[in-house]
């Protein structure tokens, strides 16, 4: 049985090394991962890259990410906003590589300040309705390059 | 009138050198020794209600006991500000004026300032966490340091505004406080530029945190065949602390030899460390410097060998500067013993 | 190149009957400055309002601030060309011939675009000391745009009516005399190297903010973030050949009056032949890819070590993840041996206890700060707002409930616009 799966496994491993060798020739990257807490990104990004959504506070999203980068993922984007409000936008999103042989220093370095960041940053959680959405769309934005073309 | 508590060390206090420096925490009324100038510069704003004296030993090597001690004296008083020293570069000094303000600010939230000279390891470890002002290394600086201090204890006793830290006198490092400089930042970072490049002194308005990272060495080859030795900040020492190992602010490490030790055992061995409850590591220093698992492991041939001297200092309030000096000593002995690998074990 | 500033000094401005400027007053005909701007059909209205020095007077949420200027360049130069090149004038190099601006004023562009949108500039009291924009006499439009418009395309809107009203209030000054000139010439390599062969060479590397909306930058319309790290004349910064998308998080965001007026530019020209030669100005993005922040970092410094320059100023634009790219640029630099100078600014919370950037590296060890954004401020209660406040309470450096009973308000300094300006060009700064 366990031979079976591991097989399996094995298998499904190669399949997918194929077809991200054959993307990767035609200027795309392996699939890479979206870990958000903006279902608007969840949804914008639905086809485009593996959605982790998960409602939960900014910090969760940083520290799943971290956990992401110990497995040796690699961070592709900053998990750091840029210039929204110090309250921070409720919204965090973080795009990491599929997978990773060895730990990447500069991405463990990179989520640490940020959650550093984070820590003495005080979120507003209760936002008005259009408020949120705004933030979403701006968490959105900041990520709308064509997140197709970058490689790991 | 704001009333003002102080905290001296035994010398200050007039009750002695070193030979003293066990004193126990008391509490006196009114101003004593430095006080009195304090008393001075304070004018008719405050007083120094009381005086708490402790012997720079006693807190080092009691530090638990004696914060406790001291902190229900304060909560007896009540003042307006807690003010410690200054401490000049007497190290256990101000470690202690550095320990006892930070156990007052954050547990009775009641202003403290102390004062102390840049390179005192108490400024090194407390910097980030209170005001403090920076003196000369010795009592000679006295006369400039108190004016400062007490017009910066004023300040905070009443609760306002603090200006940065180069209006106010207090090192940098604790809290950045925005102001007006008499230049705009682009012709700021013109001269710093232009001084930068020619090599002459220009000082940087953000001084960059330094982690001291230390990049990561190629893992062991064959760990059944390393040699590993043992080396704590911990404070481990044989029964007696044969040495002195201060309790805090180091100044210098041990080595002891540990051929055919198995075990370290409540008759054999012990901390001098002064910052953290002692009584586990007492009863079992194994906790702290786990020699029993690394001989079973040698015995099971996991390991190659356990080397048979450990290196030994207390991390507490011991300057960075000293501790890298004892390592660069201790780590030439090490490579000279063709040891494979350290495990480092701190508390 | 060689660019002639010719300031004219205003000293007020008057909603009239005919657009002109006289006496050091502009005269602004209203009806036709809307006219034009409603050629836009995304906007629906305009109200114009001037707020002056002084005045209990706070204009918020503020969008972007524009110096009006024109170019006159009476064939000598060669340049058919005008000032926003690739944006509201044809593409055309500028930074050359003449230029004319209307000094001591400005346009203020303010219109919600998003819910959590500040920037306020308050034209008295303790607001008035952290923005330049107290100093100045500002026109302000206040925008309606059209139900239903996408946040992007009102954005984009907004930018270019600014951006069309100070062309055409600065094209009145065509022919007007300055008041004063200023000369800036910037020489070519090959000349700047042999005119002053014993000083310094020194460039300046600007950070412009490229993220995403309402983070954009562009130079000569193109986004910056599609922008390899390239080079600049700093005489073109001048005529707007860069502009500003940028408006949330006011205090570290480059207006483009402060693009038009570049500090660090204009103190580098004041040096010039004299302690320094001033060699190079190279401009970077600051993307949220880490790849990008990599490869453009990576240019930066080529260019530097291509360039053979002495010494370096790096600007930045923004907080959060700009303080990586911020230090990849100096680590790569210094790395060259080439020394850097950086100006940031602080995100060090309320009590100012806390880590001041998301990024640092030893390697920074010259730094200029434009101080803590985070600090507290009370903005007292003004007797006209024009905009609109409802938003201040939820406005970057804004609280929950931070409007008190006697109608003033508490905000950190970050909500003010140009607060703690990166380029340097305030003179405040923490310690």
């Amino acid at each position: 049985m366990r031979r079976e799966s591991l097989r399996l496994s094995d298998r499904a491993k190669a399949g997918s090394f194929v077809l991200s060798f054959f993307i990767t020739e035609m200027g795309v990257a392996a699939i890479n991962k979206l870990l958000t807490n903006n279902f608007m990104a969840a949804q914008r990004f639905a086809n485009s890259l593996d959605v982790d959504f998960r409602d939960l506070p900014p910090m969760d999203i940083l520290k799943a990410a971290r956990d992401l980068v110990h497995l040796g993922h690699k961070l592709l984007t900053h998990p750091v906003t840029s210039g929204t409000a110090p309250q921070g936008s409720p919204y965090v999103s973080i795009i990491i590589s599929a997978e990773g042989a060895t730990t990447d220093f500069d991405s463990v370095s990179i989520i640490e300040s940020a959650i550093a960041v984070y820590t003495k940053t005080k979120i507003i959680h209760q936002l008005p309705e259009n408020i949120a959405k705004d933030f979403m769309l701006i968490d959105c934005e900041m990520l709308a390059k064509d997140t197709q073309i970058y490689k790991t | 009138m704001l009333k003002i508590l102080h905290y001296i060390n035994q010398f200050y206090g007039g009750i002695g050198g070193e030979e003293h420096a066990g004193h126990l925490p008391e509490m006196r009324e009114g101003a004593v020794g430095p006080g009195t100038a304090f008393v001075a510069a304070f004018g008719a704003d405050a007083a120094i209600t009381h005086t708490i004296i402790c012997g720079d030993s006693y807190f080092g090597e009691n530090t638990e006991a004696a914060k406790e001690a001291i902190l229900d004296m304060v909560r007896e008083v009540k003042p307006d500000l807690f003010l410690a020293g200054p401490a000049f570069n007497a190290g256990r000094y101000g470690f202690a004026c550095g320990t006892i303000c930070d156990a007052v600010k954050a547990e009775l939230d009641i202003p403290v300032l102390t004062g102390m000279y840049e390179e005192n390891p108490g400024a090194e470890a407390f910097v980030d966490k209170m005001h403090i002002v920076a003196t000369r290394d010795s009592a000679v600086g006295m006369r400039d340091a108190v004016p400062k201090m007490a017009k910066l204890a004023l300040k905070l006793a009443r609760g306002e505004k603090i200006g940065a830290s180069i209006e106010e006198g207090y090192m940098p490092g604790y809290m950045r406080v925005n102001f007006f400089e008499e230049k705009r930042g682009s012709e700021r970072a013109v001269d710093m530029l232009l001084a930068k490049m020619k090599g002459e002194p220009f000082v940087t308005e953000f001084p960059m945190p330094d982690f001291d990272r230390v990049d990561a060495l190629p893992p062991v080859v064959d760990i059944t065949k390393a040699k590993i030795a043992l080396v704590t900040s911990g404070g481990i020492v044989p029964k007696g602390n044969p040495d002195r190992i201060e309790a805090s602010s180091a100044s210098k490490y041990g080595e002891y030899d540990i051929t055919g030790v198995t075990d370290l055992t409540e008759a054999t061995y012990e901390t001098a460390h002064g910052g953290y409850d002692p009584t586990y590591a007492n009863v079992d220093s194994d906790r702290v410097l786990p020699v029993d698992v690394l001989r079973e492991m040698e015995a099971a041939g996991k390991i190659g060998a356990l080397h048979n001297k450990f290196y030994t200092t207390t991390g507490n309030g011991t300057a960075v500067k000293s501790s890298a000096a004892f390592a660069i000593e201790f780590a030439a002995k090490l490579k000279n013993d063709g040891v494979d690998a350290v495990i480092l074990t701190s508390t | 190149m060689k660019l002639t500033i010719g300031n004219i000094r205003i000293t007020d401005i008057v909603l009239g009957e005919q657009s002109k400027v006289e006496n050091s007053t502009l005269f602004v005909n209203s009806k036709e400055l809307e006219a034009l701007l409603l050629e836009d059909g995304n906007i629906v209205s305009v109200c114009f309002d001037v707020a002056k020095p002084g005045e209990s007077t706070r204009i918020t949420p503020v969008k972007d601030v524009i110096e009006p200027r024109t170019k006159v360049c009476d064939g000598d130069c060669n340049c058919d060309c005008g000032i926003f090149p690739g944006v509201v004038s044809k593409v055309g190099t500028v930074g050359k011939g003449k230029t004319h601006v209307l000094k001591g004023m400005a346009v203020v562009t303010t219109g919600k675009i998003v819910g959590f949108q500040e920037g306020i500039i308050d034209m008295s009291g303790i607001g008035a000391e952290y923005t330049p924009f107290s100093q100045t006499i500002n026109l302000v439009l206040d925008f309606v745009p059209r139900d239903g418009l996408a946040a992007h395309d009102y954005e984009r809107s907004l930018r270019l009516a600014g951006l069309k009203a100070a062309n055409y209030l600065g094209d009145l000054a065509k022919n007007i005399k300055p008041d004063e000139e200023i000369v800036y010439e910037f020489l070519s390599m090959a000349e700047g190297a042999k005119k002053y062969p014993n000083l310094p060479r020194v460039g300046y590397v600007q950070m412009l903010q490229s993220q995403g909306l309402l983070h954009d930058t562009y130079v000569y319309g193109v986004d910056m973030k599609q922008s390899l790290t390239t080079m600049i004349s700093p005489t073109e910064v001048f005529d707007g050949a860069i502009i500003s998308g940028n408006c949330v998080s006011a205090c570290d965001k480059n207006t483009t009056y402060h693009h038009q007026n570049n500090p660090v530019v204009t103190d580098l020209f004041a040096r010039h032949g004299k302690d320094l030669n001033f060699m190079a100005m190279i401009i970077t993005n600051e993307n949220v890819y880490l790849a990008d922040k990599e490869r453009s970092s990576d240019w930066t410094a080529k260019l530097v070590e291509m360039l053979g320059l002495d010494g370096v100023i790096i600007s930045q634009e923004g907080f959060g993840n700009p303080d990586t790219d911020l230090i990849m640029n100096c680590k790569k630099i210094e790395a060259l041996g080439v020394p850097t100078v950086i100006i940031t600014d602080e995100y060090a919370g309320r009590d100012g206890t806390s880590q001041s950037l998301a990024d640092v590296d030893v390697s920074a060890n010259a730094v200029v700060t434009g101080g803590n954004a985070n600090e507290v401020i009370t903005l007292p209660k003004m007797n006209k707002i024009i905009g609109t406040q409802e938003y201040v309470d939820v406005i970057a450096g804004g609280f929950e409930n931070n409007v008190q009973p006697d109608g003033s308000i508490v905000v950190e300094i970050q909500a003010i616009i140009g607060a703690t300006n990166e380029m340097g060009f305030n003179k405040m700064s923490a310690r």
